[in-house]
Parts: C-alpha cells; sequence; structure tokens
C-alpha cells in the first residue's frame, strides 16, 4: 500500500513544473520557488484529502495561495508587460501577427479577472471545461456559462471601436 | 458544444502562454530540499522549523518584503507560511498588543453611526496639489525579512509614496522599530543574528503612467458606482470583509479626498455584520471610532477592525485581530495578525 509520504512525493515529481508554470502565468514577479513550495506544503497538509486526478484540485489550492500575491498591482502591471514582451519576442517577424496578437493581448487584459481565469484554465493549463470547474472551485454548469460568457466578452474587447459619429447617428441616441 | 469553444478558446490564446516554453527557474537540487522541508517540517511539529530556518542563509543587508498581497491573509498562506519560518525557542510569536476599545453605549447600528460621519467628510474642503502624499504603517504575520518571517518580534514597514496626477511617482519603504512582547523574544530576536544591520530604506521612481496601482482611474465618489469599483480584483464571494480589503487597499494608493472619504464610508455603511464598537486610542495616540467585522474567509475567525475619525471620516487605521481561535498558529490569543495605520493622507505640490 502506497504511504501518504510515497504519494505525495509522485505528486510533487509530477506536478511541480505544472504548478510552476501555473505560477508564472499569473504573478510574474514573485520567487515562484516559494509559493511553489506553499502550495506543496497545502498539499502535504492535505494529502488524505486530495483527489484523483489530483491536478485540478492542485490548482485550486495554487489559486488559493497565489491569491494574496494577484492582489497587488504592481505585479499585474509586470505580468501584463511580460505578456506584451513575449508578443513581441515571439512575433518579430510577423508584423500583422505582431499586431494582432498584441491586439488580442491588451484585449484580454480588459477583461475582469474571472473571464482571464476561466480563459486561462481552458487555454493555458489545457484543462477540460469539467476539470477547470474544479480548480476554479465552482460547479461545472457555473463554469460552463463562464466561459460562454469570458468567449463573448474577449470577442467584443477584440471589435474595433465604433467612431463617436456613427453613434450620433444612430436613432434614439440623442 | 463546449469542446468545441474549448478548443477554440486555446487555439486563439495559446499565443499569448507566458509561460510557454518556460523551464524551470529552480535547479534540481533546490526542488528536492523543499521537498525534504515539506515533509519533515509537516511531519512533526517545532523541531523542523528550526532546521528550515537553517536552511536558509541570512545576508546581512536587511529587505523587507511588503504590500497589500503581503499582509493579505488567505487559507493556504495561513498554512504555508506557519511551518516555513519560526523559532524553536519562543512560547509564542510576536505579535503587537491589541487595540483597548472603550465600548460604546451608543446602541444605533454602525451603518447610521458610519452615514452620520459620511455627513460631516463631505463638508470639509479637500486639499489642493498635484501629488498625493501617503504614509502608512503597517505589520503582518506574514511579513518577511530577507524573504524569511521574522516570529521573535513585530517590525513594522514604512511606507511613503508621492504619486502624480499623470501616474508617475516614488515609493519608499523602510522597515520600522522592532516591539518585543517580551525579553525573552527579544533574546531569541538578538540570538538570531537579528539586530544592528543597517537597514537603508528601498526607494523606486515611477514614470508617468507606471506608478504601482492596484486601480489606475480614479474612483467614482457615488457610493452604488463604487461598491462595483471596489469589487475589481475584490471577489465579492467572499464577503462583506472584502470590502474592507479593498478599503484598505483602496487607501494605500490613493489619498480619500472628503467626496471620497464619504462615498466609502456610506459603502462601508451597507455592510452586513459590521458594529459599532466604540471609541479607540491607536497605535499613534490618535483617537477614532472602531467598526468592527467578523468574517472566517481566511481561514479562522477574524475580526476586521477599521478605526475611523470621527470628526473628518478619514481612515486612521486597519486591524486583524484573531480573538476566539488560532487555528495552527503559534500565537496568543487574543493576537492582532496584522494591522495598517494611515499616517499621512495628504496633496502636495512637491514630490518627495
Amino acid at each position: 500500500m502506497t504511504t501518504d509520504e510515497e504519494r505525495f512525493t509522485v505528486l510533487y515529481e509530477h506536478h511541480y513544473a505544472d504548478v510552476e508554470r501555473y505560477v508564472v502565468r499569473r504573478a510574474a514577479d514573485v520567487v515562484a520557488r516559494d509559493v511553489v513550495a506553499d502550495v506543496f506544503l497545502v498539499i502535504w497538509r492535505r494529502i488524505g484529502e486530495v483527489p484523483e486526478p489530483a491536478l485540478p484540485w492542485i490548482y485550486g489550492v495554487a489559486r488559493r495561495v497565489l491569491a494574496n500575491e494577484l492582489r497587488g498591482a504592481q505585479r499585474r502591471r509586470q505580468l501584463e508587460q511580460k505578456v506584451a514582451a513575449h508578443v513581441d519576442d515571439e512575433l518579430a517577424d510577423h508584423a500583422d501577427d505582431v499586431a494582432s496578437r498584441a491586439a488580442l493581448a491588451a484585449a484580454f487584459e480588459r477583461l475582469p479577472e474571472t473571464d482571464r481565469e476561466t480563459l486561462r484554465l481552458i487555454a493555458w493549463e489545457q484543462l477540460s471545461p469539467r476539470d477547470a470547474a474544479t480548480a476554479a472551485q465552482c460547479s461545472f454548469a457555473t463554469f460552463a456559462m463562464r466561459l460562454h460568457r469570458a468567449r463573448r466578452r474577449l470577442r467584443r474587447e477584440m471589435a474595433p471601436a465604433v467612431p463617436p459619429t456613427t453613434l450620433l447617428a444612430q436613432p434614439g441616441l440623442n | 458544444m463546449l469542446t468545441r469553444m474549448a478548443t477554440e478558446t486555446r487555439d486563439m490564446l495559446k499565443p499569448l502562454d507566458p509561460a510557454a516554453g518556460h523551464r524551470s527557474a529552480v535547479p534540481e537540487q533546490d526542488r528536492q530540499d523543499d521537498l525534504r522541508r515539506i515533509l519533515a517540517a509537516s511531519a512533526h511539529a517545532d523541531p523542523k522549523r528550526h532546521a528550515s530556518r537553517a536552511a536558509r542563509p541570512r545576508t546581512t543587508g536587511r529587505r523587507l518584503a511588503w504590500g497589500s498581497g503581503a499582509a493579505a491573509v488567505v487559507a493556504g498562506a495561513v498554512v504555508a507560511t506557519l511551518t516555513l519560518g519560526g523559532s524553536p525557542s519562543l512560547a509564542y510569536e510576536a505579535t503587537p498588543a491589541p487595540l483597548v476599545i472603550t465600548l460604546t453605549s451608543d446602541a444605533r447600528p454602525a451603518g447610521e453611526v458610519l452615514r452620520e460621519i459620511a455627513g460631516r467628510a463631505e463638508k470639509l474642503p479637500a486639499t489642493t496639489g498635484a501629488y498625493q502624499h501617503l504614509v502608512t504603517e503597517s505589520w503582518s504575520l506574514w511579513t518577511r525579512i530577507d524573504d524569511e518571517r521574522v516570529v521573535s518580534a513585530v517590525v513594522p514597514a514604512r511606507q511613503e509614496s508621492w504619486r502624480g496626477d499623470d501616474g508617475s511617482g516614488k515609493v519608499v519603504v523602510a522597515s520600522g522599530e522592532p516591539y518585543f512582547p517580551s525579553a525573552e523574544h527579544r533574546e531569541a530576536w538578538e540570538d538570531d543574528g537579528s539586530f544592528g544591520d543597517g537597514d537603508k530604506p528601498q526607494a523606486e521612481t515611477f514614470g508617468a503612467g507606471q506608478f504601482p496601482a492596484m486601480w489606475k482611474d480614479a474612483p467614482p465618489a457615488d457610493p452604488a458606482k463604487l461598491a462595483d469599483w471596489l469589487a475589481i480584483a475584490h471577489p465579492r464571494e467572499n464577503g462583506p470583509a472584502e470590502t474592507i480589503v479593498a478599503v484598505t487597499d483602496l487607501a494605500r494608493e490613493r489619498v480619500l479626498d472628503p467626496a471620497l472619504r464619504a462615498g466609502v464610508l456610506r459603502v462601508l455603511a451597507t455592510l452586513p455584520g459590521m458594529t459599532h464598537e466604540g471609541a479607540v486610542v491607536d497605535r499613534m495616540g490618535r483617537h477614532g471610532e472602531a467598526f468592527v467585522l467578523v468574517s472566517d474567509f481566511s481561514g479562522l475567525p477574524t475580526h476586521y477592525t477599521l478605526v475611523v475619525d470621527p470628526r473628518t471620516g478619514e481612515l486612521l487605521g486597519y486591524e486583524k485581530e484573531l480573538r476566539t481561535e488560532a487555528g495552527k498558529l503559534d500565537v496568543k490569543l487574543p493576537a492582532v495578525i496584522g494591522y495598517d495605520l494611515f499616517v499621512a493622507a495628504g496633496r502636495t505640490s512637491q514630490p518627495g
């Protein structure tokens, strides 16, 4: 029979990189090693509660541990800069792509945090909607609704702004 | 349908992944050290703490890491920081003395008292000047120095900032005088070599639009709109205590001019569970009224206290205190686990 310590060690080895990436994606300037250690310490404390599959649940723990870090706007700003820098670095050879992806990055950053987290869990952590619901600590139905709305709002943010003259020309606005 | 949505989302956003191609920054040896420390620290209580402490070398220059993030308490952090710091020689960790509140005989609801103060605040003249000048003194049980928690003394952090209307500014952070609740704590601090080393303030300047602020835009003074605005990055599902966290985050980064101050007080007046506990003299000797809300959203039943100047509506202080349960924290009840003193808040024409 596997002991708690053995099970924890396996989880630690298998998911360390996943948790580190989760942290790096959301808080660019924290000491990732310390935060990851904090996350795994919580997991060790609660080893008897860890379900299978474990990773979505682990992301839920990481979310709580990181919550205080994400409150700081300086960190958010640096992450935004990192996203922008990433776009520049990776796509500098493709001017059109750079423009459209920079617009996408900007639109993404304008979304409410709940929307961004919903989209991150799907796109970056590559979770299924059901697992993402576990990580976000909400029901599957709630998550499905969040995903639907987040996508809609992202599209809306990416739509070109309507010039003021067009607005004025619309009936009923004056 | 949902699967298709997920696939499309991945296709669209994958290129923005900040961790795409990310290689671990943590060397294998460090990773294994952390694993050993976690397993050891949690398996038994105290003796391992010392081991984990010894594993981290101290640097001579003291650097204090703090901020709203460091001060915030989440359930996970409560457990996590518990075992990564600590001193085996102490019976309990150093915490500041709780505020002494003179219980009020005024039986009116807190909301009514707060609205009355708001009415006075909004009639006051606003100060002028292109820079918002703030001085805050803070401490939290999770404050780290040299990336390590200090449990033998209370070492507050003092932050002074100047924020220009163009979003430029300067922030200076320094650590204050250590406070020891007992001779035992002072001895542990000295045994640990935690005294006498130089502590220079850390200053950082920011260009236009770069001032580190949680909210870049100006808040609306209208209470209903302000309540929505405060909910940005402060999820309502955490309950009314989250609004208190939001208000104090705001006071750490912006001067609350009279109209905004009145708006903030009126938002606070709507919080369910808030009580007006009585008069208090704060850690700087200022007279205020204490408004208290109890919440366990951070993991333990915590008393969140706001100290408000009844004449001006100015926020003087914010305290987090455990009165009934310490969980696994090595603190003596009642225990203050964090405080902020809003030392100064006003406009000036000159940056520091």
